[in-house]
């Protein structure tokens, strides 16, 4: 089973994600595979992600911490080239909650609301809005 | 007159302080020193040190000087505030004597008390430093540059080498202690995990001579227990059924992007027949990187062969079915997986 030979250095980090949540982030390990976290990240106030709550997948690779930890299509730098061992799942996830306030149209998924963002920013913001109110309420 | 003996005094503390010292202003003086804890010179052994900014006024030495800390590695504010606090108090206390090489040797005095690493190793996460340890005490290293200290150090030297030798594939648990690395290792540069600063072979030479002895450390020693207990408390399931109904929620107004559901069509599955026309509506949809193993996936059941979940896991048809406006979804007929 993939949870018999857990580091102790996942096992502190799980233990102080529980015990001390980062505001507006939860992350809990899958009961089958504590490598595999549920994340909750809820949209920073005054972005236009707020009321929104955001739904990740985290994985602990066997190689972590020298190896990032994996999360689908995010354009961060520290998941890619510039991880540290240092970093941890708290500020992976920090990280990412920033980005919903600060995005990059320099490095984004869609090209299409990449360019609507940098075209016409005040509509981009609207449709973000109007998109977590409809998808990502979370109440 | 006054002048005349402070000026002596400045003269004084250089001679002391050597290329430690940094003069300002002579008068009234205004100095920046380098203060290092007493470990005889063995810098490995140095975990602290600090630059102090004694600056003096007109009334010197009447009135004490001001003094500050201008930068610092290695400690922490509650050591950083406690050493200023305790210059100052000794300033005090020396108030209208000539005071500058005593506030000096406190400093120092203090240092040598305050000089180990402090908090966590940032890799393993346990303490850098255990109080009742003994003698079961971790080896950690010290960055010569940076003052960053680490347990671990073997695992990560070895993760930077290969890093540096383009990335080869192979695990880190592999070949502990094998001396080709070591020699990689030694010529090697790398960056520090904390703050990025660049690091050379001679940054790391003092604990080179570590890695053999102690090359099985921290590998896998696990405890699940706690772990387990973690799991199972109320705030967890509370946590949990908290997220379970906010998904069932966006699931319910279409706002997950999920992976493809392994839809199989097995004997007995039937669409319904209440629904008018099958709408076609081939929204493209953003779809998401499936790298992530998905280990909770309810519909993967046991009574299918795996290789086609896996390849229905793959396919693209079908999309349509999973955008926003999901009207018919396949049934299962009650007895249908019976047999």
């Amino acid at each position: 089973m993939a949870n018999s030979n857990l580091p102790r250095r996942i096992i502190k980090e799980t233990q102080r994600l529980l015990s001390e949540p980062a505001p507006g982030i939860s992350a809990s390990p899958s009961e089958e595979n504590m490598r595999y976290f549920n994340v909750m990240i809820l949209g920073p106030t005054q972005s236009p992600y707020e009321g929104g709550v955001f739904k990740l997948e985290l994985f602990l690779p066997e190689e972590y911490p020298m190896a990032a930890p994996k999360l689908g299509r995010i354009c961060l730098d520290i998941l890619k080239d510039k991880w540290s061992p240092a970093l941890q799942i708290r500020t992976v996830l920090l990280s990412i909650q920033a980005l919903l306030s600060a995005p990059n149209p320099d490095d984004p998924l869609s090209e299409n609301i990449a360019k609507h963002w940098k075209t016409n920013e005040a509509e981009a913001v609207e449709t973000a809005k109007e998109w977590t109110l409809l998808y990502a309420s979370g109440a | 007159m006054a002048e005349e003996e402070v000026l002596i005094e400045v003269d004084a503390v250089q001679a002391v302080y050597g290329d430690d010292c940094i003069v300002l202003d002579t008068y009234p003086p205004h100095l920046h020193i380098h203060i290092k804890p007493r470990t005889a010179d063995i810098s490995s052994q140095q975990f602290v040190e600090a630059v102090l900014g004694i600056q003096a006024g007109p009334q010197y030495p009447r009135e004490p000087p001001h003094i500050r800390i201008v930068e610092s590695k290695g400690l922490d504010e509650q050591r950083q505030s406690r050493l200023l606090t305790g210059i100052q108090l000794k300033a005090y206390e020396l108030s209208s004597c000539l005071m500058l090489v005593a506030l000096c040797e406190e400093a120092v005095e203090m240092l040598s008390s305050m000089n180990h690493p402090d908090g966590n190793c940032p890799l393993c996460l346990n303490p850098l430093v255990e109080e009742d340890a003994g003698d079961n005490i971790l080896p950690f290293m010290k960055l010569m540059s940076c003052y960053h200290c680490f347990h671990w150090w073997w695992n990560w030297l070895q993760s930077q080498k290969e890093f540096h030798a383009t990335n080869s594939s192979s695990g880190l648990g592999r070949a502990y202690g094998n001396t080709t690395n070591l020699q990689a290792a030694e010529e090697s540069t790398g960056r520090c995990p904390v703050c990025r600063e660049v690091f050379h072979a001679k940054d790391i030479d003092h604990v080179l001579d570590l890695v053999g002895a102690h090359s099985q450390l921290s590998s896998s020693d696990a405890t699940v227990e706690e772990d387990e207990n973690l799991l199972q408390s109320e705030s967890e399931k509370s946590r949990r059924q908290k997220f379970e109904a906010i998904l069932k929620l966006q699931q319910e107004s279409s706002g997950l992007i999920e992976p493809k559901r392994n839809e199989v069509l097995l004997p007995g599955m039937f669409l319904p027949r209440s629904i008018p026309e099958p709408m076609t509506v081939p929204t493209e949809q953003e779809h998401t990187d499936r790298s992530i193993p998905l280990v909770t996936n309810p519909t993967s059941s046991s009574n299918r062969p795996s290789t086609s979940e896996r390849r229905s896991l793959g396919t693209r048809k079908h999309r349509g079915r999973n955008s926003r406006k999901q009207v018919q979804q396949w049934i299962k007929k009650e007895n249908g997986n019976a047999h």
